[in-house]
């Protein structure tokens, strides 16, 4: 029989059994009669005006329907579009293309292989234009400014700072110890093992568009089509948005893709369904990147090893357009979390956004708004000042951690952290790997010669945007938002405004619902995804589905308990107020055989509903969170180095993770790996970088070094659990926690290793040509 | 990304009948990498149609070239701008023709290469030495031919 197993209990995930029998349904299952297939012809140059653009040879080919370009989808107000950041950017160019690889013509076919001969078949005629790779060198007055467009004639895009400017520039000229760094911390792609697509299909006759997309977000995403397309007659109730199994995300599914916009058009004028989707080198090198900070970071301090004050100068690189998918009013996301798991007495940060002849966007990846390269900074500099105070990094930080007693805490950069524990999971992080072991071997072998380090990274995280004074995109307010049908058998329905794209919400969600009303996980189907079915969400990503939609989960089954309860005492012929709940049933108080399990009230519901009382038993919740949640941990990791080849190995890593009360261990465990495998990738691997022509390099997977179960080390993980106070399940979110936190641990187990030598730093990706290089500069190795 | 060559041979022919050789599409598209096919614009100025690979990149590329600063028989200054595969080539390049007393020619060359696209993207680390062998044979083809 099925059981109700709740939180807390590693139920096996619903959705494997269709995945991994290779049943999934993903946008390129996708076929309709009639379909047609669009192909996307790109730039060379990163940077040309367009001076023709030859169709004849490409519509010469049997089955090239059409060729589209900037001009036609001027005609219809289309070739420009709102990015989620108050810019705008080129759908196709008309005169100008901003970035190699950037749309410049679309081809539509009736074979998805006629169509790519159509794209090669186009003929462009270019004139270059000058290239600006650098975001220094573009913020300088003498650069060429990119955005002609725009009315500010500059490629400066935006400043932003928080905190107090001059008690932190005092606190810094009177400290004992300063410190000061540059990090770098290189453009990345999510690189998802699906790249991005869609299917457009405009019905005619009843005027309504139907989007099959891969998007993480398909509510926002609708009411960006009527918005855009509003004046062409596409009106929002008549537009669906379906978001069917996403095969990874991690932020890189939220913006709007040209490729997308296109699709839409072409359905419109052919009355024909259209499909787009993308090859692998399309995907890594048009759509939105991740990183590409530089940070000047400092931090002070006191002689006896308190920190003082943090002062972050950054440069933001956004590309050819801010694309980027953070809140409005948080141009750099949530990068002011940069104080860290540490109590500064003054802090000041500030971010200026620049953009450059590169791919437009910075969205997050599995970063939750910047909070990795916050993350990465502060711990970086913190294992900087533990040395440069010869202190014990981990003492260094036990030391200046905010106090367990202190929270909730008000931070220096504004944001109030609602709970922690730092203490308790650096001491139990430190006891599972042998801290003060590892310690003493290392003094050993240092005797000897041999490169072994050790390093920390105690992450404080920042996530479930968020509460409505404050956030929003576009305007739209960061709730979510969750739907229960119970039906008479006592099965139910839950639909949520958010969108799974592997995380597991068909188990977690259920389990959450489970744990509230004691139907069985098995009893419950959770759907997303569909906007004409769900209810209005912001969406999955930057850890909020936990945070945000699961909590809207839990009010929402609340409220079927209150009017469960109502039943129940109809049926038990009690008042309410002598009913009590014990998951699954209420029973009268001191007469526990007198009981109601919900299924019977579910039943009743809809035969035997008490007069007054509406009938059935549904319940519709809008959670709006009272704060973010901020999950916290300690990770050490332990690494030896060649010093013939510089190569990192990465002897033993532990995590130790507090993510809140914990709804599936299980899958707690699996987005943990995942995340520290996506943490190892730019510790030690990947990295896009441009040419001084602005020719992309890592734009394939020959060039672009993405870990494989060969690379990745035998990830230690555990938990400690402090919950969140204002959350209805105690719950935190744990999506990023490991790709946020993991870099640093890396690198500062590098720099632990090499600190005696003289080596500060080295900026990630940690390649081995890098650290040989270093190792011979310091005349370790020939 | 930008790619500069240079270099220096000596052809056993006369200056003269090295720089017709050179200046006529003809017969320097007997040395160019798989021609595909070529048309003549006006004088000094082509169309041809290349067969070219680098890694795994292989297509035709459509060059248009023209030879300006025409100092008879002694410099010329070429430029070839293309495309194709998604990729674009720009080069620019001189030739300087001298007279030996024995008889024979001295060609310098200097070559600038700009390559912009899929082929500097996926063939980034292929294409220097594939640039590098498609003019050796280039050049030898010229001697083979003038020598002959």
């Amino acid at each position: 029989m099925a059981v109700a197993h709740g939180m807390g209990h590693s139920v096996k995930r619903k959705e494997d059994a269709r995945f991994i029998r290779g049943k999934g349904n993903y946008i390129d299952d996708l076929k309709l009669p009639g379909m047609l297939y669009l192909d996307i012809v790109r730039s060379p140059y990163a940077h040309a005006k367009i001076t023709a653009i030859r169709a004849e040879k490409a519509l010469a080919i049997p089955g090239v329907l059409a060729v589209i370009t900037g001009r036609d989808l001027d005609k219809y107000g289309l070739a420009w579009m709102p990015t989620l950041m108050s810019d705008r950017q080129m759908v196709l160019p008309i005169d100008t293309v901003l970035y190699q690889a950037q749309e410049v013509a679309a081809v539509l076919a009736t074979q998805r292989y006629i169509a790519a001969d159509g794209a090669a078949a186009v003929e462009v005629d270019y004139e270059p234009l000058p290239v600006v790779v650098d975001p220094k060198k573009a913020l300088r007055p003498d650069a060429p400014v990119l955005r002609e467009d725009r009315e500010q004639k500059t490629n400066h895009i935006w400043h932003w700072e928080v905190g107090d400017r001059d008690a932190t520039a005092r606190a810094l000229e009177q400290a004992d110890v300063t410190v000061e760094e540059d990090l770098y911390i290189p453009r990345i792609h999510v690189a998802s093992i699906e790249t991005c697509g869609c299917v457009a299909q405009w019905d005619s006759v009843d005027g309504k568009l139907t989007l099959w997309m891969t998007t993480q977000a398909p509510h926002a995403i609708r009411t960006v089509v009527a918005l855009v397309a509003g004046h062409l007659g596409l009106a929002e109730h008549k537009i669906r948005v379906v978001s069917p199994d996403i095969g990874g995300g991690f932020g890189g599914k939220v913006p709007v893709y040209p490729g997308y916009v296109v699709a839409v058009a072409a359905s419109v004028l052919t009355g024909k369904p259209v499909k787009w989707i993308e090859d692998r080198m399309e995907n890594i090198q048009a759509d939105s990147f991740a990183r590409d900070y530089h940070i000047t970071a400092e931090l002070g301090a006191k002689r006896d090893g308190t920190l003082t004050a943090l002062r972050f100068k950054t440069i933001a690189d956004h590309g050819a357009f801010d694309a980027a998918a953070n809140p409005s009013k948080f141009p750099a996301g949530l990068f002011s979390i940069c104080t860290g798991s540490y109590d500064f007495q003054s802090a000041f940060v500030e971010v200026d956004g620049a953009y450059t002849n590169k791919p437009p966007g910075g969205i997050a990846y599995r970063c939750s708004f910047r909070v990795t390269e916050a993350s990465y900074a502060i711990e970086r500099m913190a294992d900087i000042m533990a040395h440069e105070l010869k202190m014990d990094p981990a003492e260094f930080r036990l030391k200046n951690f905010i106090r367990p007693e202190a929270f909730p805490y008000k931070s220096p950069l504004g944001w109030t952290y609602d709970s922690g524990n730092y203490q308790g999971a650096l001491k139990k992080a430190m006891e599972m790997i042998g801290y003060t072991a590892l310690r003493r071997e290392q003094a050993e072998k240092r005797t000897r010669g041999e490169l072994m380090g050790i390093g920390i990274s105690s992450f404080t995280e920042i996530v479930g945007a968020g509460p409505s004074h404050s956030f929003d995109i576009l305007g739209l307010k960061m709730f979510d938002s969750a739907e229960i049908r119970v039906h008479p058998t006592g099965k139910a329905v839950a639909r949520f405004g958010t969108k799974s794209q592997g995380q597991g919400h068909e188990t977690t969600y259920a389990q959450v619902i489970a744990h509230e009303l004691g139907i069985p996980e098995d009893d419950i189907a959770v759907e997303e995804g569909d906007t004409d079915t769900a209810p209005y969400g912001l969406g999955t990503y930057a850890s909020r589905s936990t945070p945000v939609a699961a909590a809207a989960g839990a009010v929402a089954a609340r409220k079927i308990r209150d009017k469960a309860r109502k039943i129940a005492a109809h049926l038990l012929e009690a008042s309410e107020s002598d009913l009590e709940w014990e998951r699954g049933k209420f029973f009268v108080k001191g007469s526990p055989q007198r009981a109601k399990t919900i299924q019977e009230i579910a039943f009743a519901a809809y035969t035997n509903h008490p007069q007054g009382l509406e009938a059935g038993l549904e319940a519709v919740a809008y959670y709006d969170p009272p704060n973010l949640t901020f999950p916290f941990g300690s990770y050490i990791c332990v690494v030896d180095i060649d010093k013939g080849t510089g190569e990192v190995k990465i002897r033993r890593f532990v995590a130790v993770d507090d993510c809140g009360n914990i709804i599936n261990p299980m899958i707690v465990e699996g987005q943990v790996h995942g995340g520290l495998t996506m943490g190892l990738a730019p510790a030690l691997y990947e990295e896009i970088t441009y040419d001084d022509d602005g020719n992309i390099r890592g734009g394939s997977f020959m060039d672009y070094l993405l870990p494989t179960s060969m690379e990745t080390p035998r990830w230690e993980t555990a938990n400690t659990v402090t919950p969140s106070p204002h959350h209805p399940l105690g719950a935190k979110g744990v999506g990023e926690s490991a790709t946020v936190g993991a870099p640093a641990a890396i690198a500062n187990a590098v720099i632990d290793a090499m600190w005696h030598l003289g080596v500060r730093h080295i900026d990630i990706p940690i390649t081995p040509w890098k650290v040989w290089k270093v190792l011979r500069q310091n005349g370790v190795t020939e | 990304m930008a790619l500069h060559y240079e270099g220096t041979l000596t052809i056993r022919a006369a200056r003269d009948r090295v720089w017709g050789f050179l200046v006529d599409p003809q017969t320097l598209s007997r040395c160019l990498p798989d021609v595909q096919s070529l048309d003549l614009i006006e004088e000094g100025h082509f169309r041809a149609v290349l067969r070219v690979g680098v890694a795994f990149v292989k297509g035709n590329f459509t060059f248009d070239v023209a030879m300006r600063d025409l100092q008879v028989p002694a410099h010329a200054r070429i430029s070839g701008r293309g495309g194709g595969l998604g990729s674009a080539v720009d080069i620019t390049s001189t030739v300087d023709l001298a007279e030996r007393t024995d008889g024979m020619t001295d060609l310098r060359w200097v070559a600038d290469v700009v390559v912009s696209g899929p082929i500097a993207t996926v063939g980034a680390r292929l294409l220097d030495s594939t640039v590098e062998k498609k003019t050796a044979e280039l050049f030898e083809c010229l001697k083979a031919q003038l020598e002959a």
